[in-house]
């Protein structure tokens, strides 16, 4: 397959790599702001990323209901799904920028109270305040494009952004893309930016799916490939809680929509409510059992008292019409309802088997500071590409317009700088070349496989140690060199698919070094055989990666208090 | 292309003359080619072959978000949820009188 490298160099102030609400809501608030906006996005952004078709909650905080008591509210949002791995100064900005946002949304035309007034259901807790605005995300997408357009952004489409540039001083000076629109050639683009945006989303696709026959069946998008965090960690940039990994949860083995807003209580066998919640079904607060007890499913499939089940049986018709056809649409769920037809399921007379799924990279990653941006200067990341906070949607959409307002203030400090003779770009394009042109390799679901394989073991959910762990690095190693080698492509889809997978490894690499490195275990997805305990020590720390002169270089800092709000 | 020729026996079985197709399947009678489903699709699993045929190259690459169906203006695609994806379900146990 032909490599080419396209003349013009895409020049602009800010360039933002991924269109997914992150990206698309920064290209709008900075192309109003005044500034000269690319996004490169790998797919289309009116239905890519975990956005695609909508979303289920906005965790927000409007001051005329949640009041001001603003330190328990910090802590009561992270009691919930977005947990406390966050540093409290970007978690207490993020909350006290979502109503700006909601707003800005809702004056977009994404209904942001489809009962006419602010309607917070599910993720909750009786006696509790809720934060999760239920809205209707399903034409998100759509319409943030159309405002992104409206306000002169540049959307480049089929475009995959590869790797970043930086003048080797600290500071990101554009990117390396490849346009796959055509798949007989990858026409490879070169960015000329100020600063750089990056809004990938977060990590899968890294450990074995409900069924390994069908990688793609994730419960976020499953193009999501930290693409974000590897490249910005190869030029240089610290991450950050790369450890601690997170488990969805939903339909056992149709995980594509996640737990979703299935109102029913979580039951055994015999229907017995399994949670301290609801014993009743409740539109109100569904039922946050998993939220709080994220290994009901595995501890109950583990000691036989399984399977766990989504029970609708006394779900009032009322409630049931509602969340099949409207819940479920707004949201992006459609697909619930349309296999439960074409199965003919009745959710009266059948439960729903509910299980865990495998671990995921939520909100893990760049390590940014209170503008967003990360240690490299001009580099900015956004949503789930950043590490160390999390609030999924809330977090790409503030984010988003956070960290625009910062590079647009950013960009009118810094000079250009010419990109043309990177020494970068030829080293990229001399590897997209021996992966299109080899005759005999691998195809990259042969590495894919095999790095879930190795993650799944020796970095894995159920026991590591010192030995597990210093094997899967060595594996790893040996499998980002046996990649390099031999994996090919013959289509230009198939070489977006290979890169995905080169970034995996990276990004598999450095979790394995963090994890190995925290000698101790820690919650429910660390547990280590040789070291039992938990480190007071390293209680409110955050691990940190950072690629050096001497390779891959570790540290335990403190977690961020909260400044001024 | 060879490569190509695989792909679609992948994602088109045929079988006594009925056509199986892996998710999504688009009606070829309502079909107007306008092309919309290949370019949106957040996997990149549609294609536009170079003779002007949609064909779902990817199938297996599908994450059954269903934008291809919501947004085709003439409502010609419906999704096949692979055996892979079965929704494990039992009987809702009798409510003791």
């Amino acid at each position: 397959m032909k490599v080419k490298v396209r003349e013009n160099i895409v020049k602009s102030d800010i360039l933002i790599v991924g269109g997914g609400i992150g990206g698309l809501q920064a290209a709008i608030t900075a192309a109003k702001n005044g500034a000269d906006v690319v996004i490169a996005e790998k797919a289309d952004t009116r239905r890519s990323g975990s956005g695609a078709t909508g979303n289920d909650h906005f965790m927000c905080y409007i001051p005329e209901i949640h009041g001001d008591d603003y330190d328990t509210i910090l802590q009561e949002v992270m009691e919930t799904l977005v947990g406390p791995w966050q540093d409290l100064d970007l978690v207490s900005l993020m909350m006290g920028r979502s109503f700006e946002v909601i707003q800005l949304w809702h004056s977009y035309g994404i209904d942001m109270k489809p009962t006419g007034k602010w309607n917070f259901e599910g993720h909750a807790m009786p006696g509790r305040r809720k934060y999760h605005l239920k809205y209707d995300g399903r034409n998100q997408k759509p319409i943030l494009t159309k405002e992104a357009l409206k306000n002169g952004a540049r959307i480049m489409n089929k475009t995959v952004v590869n790797e970043l540039l930086t003048d080797n001083q600290g500071r990101v000076v554009g990117a390396i893309g490849i346009n796959i629109s055509d798949e007989e050639q990858a026409e490879v683009i070169i960015f000329q930016a100020k600063a750089v945006i990056v809004g990938t989303g977060h990590t899968v696709r890294m450990y074995p799916g409900q069924n390994p026959a069908y990688e793609f069946n994730t419960a976020s998008c499953p193009a999501d490939t930290g693409s974000g965090a590897a490249m910005a960690y190869r030029a240089g940039a610290r991450l950050v809680n790369l450890d601690i990994p997170a488990v969805q949860a939903g339909p056992k083995l149709f995980a594509r929509s996640g737990k979703a807003t299935w109102i029913g209580v979580l039951t055994d066998y015999y229907g017995k409510p399994l949670g301290p919640f609801v014993d009743k079904p409740s539109r109100e607060y569904c039922d946050a059992t998993s939220d709080i007890w994220r290994e009901v499913f595995s501890e109950k499939l583990a000691d036989g008292s399984g399977p766990v089940f989504m029970n609708c049986s006394e779900t009032s018709e009322e409630d049931l019409d509602y969340m099949l056809h409207d819940a479920f649409v707004a949201e992006g769920d459609t697909s619930i309802t349309d296999y439960l037809e074409q199965y003919d399921i009745d959710l009266r007379k059948s439960m729903v088997e509910f299980a865990s799924f495998e671990y995921v990279f939520l909100g893990r990653g760049i390590d940014v500071d209170i503008k967003s941006m990360s240690s490299l200067q001009g580099l900015y990341a956004i949503g789930n590409s950043a590490g160390n906070v999390r609030g999924d949607i809330t977090s790409a959409a503030v984010f988003g317009h956070v960290a625009a307002e910062n590079a647009c203030e950013y960009v009118k400090e810094v000079a250009e700088y010419d990109v043309k003779d990177h020494a970068l770009i030829a080293e990229k394009v001399a590897l997209y070349e021996q992966i299109c042109s080899r005759k005999e390799g691998a195809y990259w679901k042969e590495a894919n496989s095999t790095l879930q394989q190795i993650m799944n073991t020796y970095v894995g959910m159920n026991v590591r140690s010192e030995t597990l762990m210093k094997s899967g690095i060595k594996y790893l190693s040996d499998l980002k060199r046996y990649s390099l080698a031999q994996l090919k492509a013959e289509t230009s889809h198939d070489l977006m698919r290979t890169l995905e997978v080169l970034d995996l490894i990276d990004y598999a690499q450095a979790t394995a070094l963090m994890s190995e490195n925290r000698k101790e275990s820690r919650g429910p997805h660390h547990k280590r055989s040789d070291y039992t305990y938990t480190n007071p020590l390293l209680n409110n720390k955050f691990q940190t990666i950072c690629l050096t002169s001497e390779g891959p270089k570790m540290e335990f800092r403190d977690k961020r208090k909260r400044g001024a709000m | 292309m060879k490569y190509e020729f695989d792909r679609i026996s992948i994602a088109k079985k045929y079988i006594n003359g009925e056509v199986y197709d892996m998710p999504p399947i688009i009606n070829e009678e309502k079909c107007i080619k306008c092309g919309y489903c290949a370019a949106i699709c957040p996997l990149d699993v549609i294609k536009v072959s170079k003779d002007k045929k949609i064909v779902v190259k990817y199938p297996d690459e599908c994450w059954h978000c269903r934008a291809c169906a919501i947004d085709c203006p003439v409502q010609a695609i419906t999704l096949r949820y692979p055996l892979s994806h079965m929704m494990l379900h039992v009987d809702v146990p009798k409510k003791e009188c």
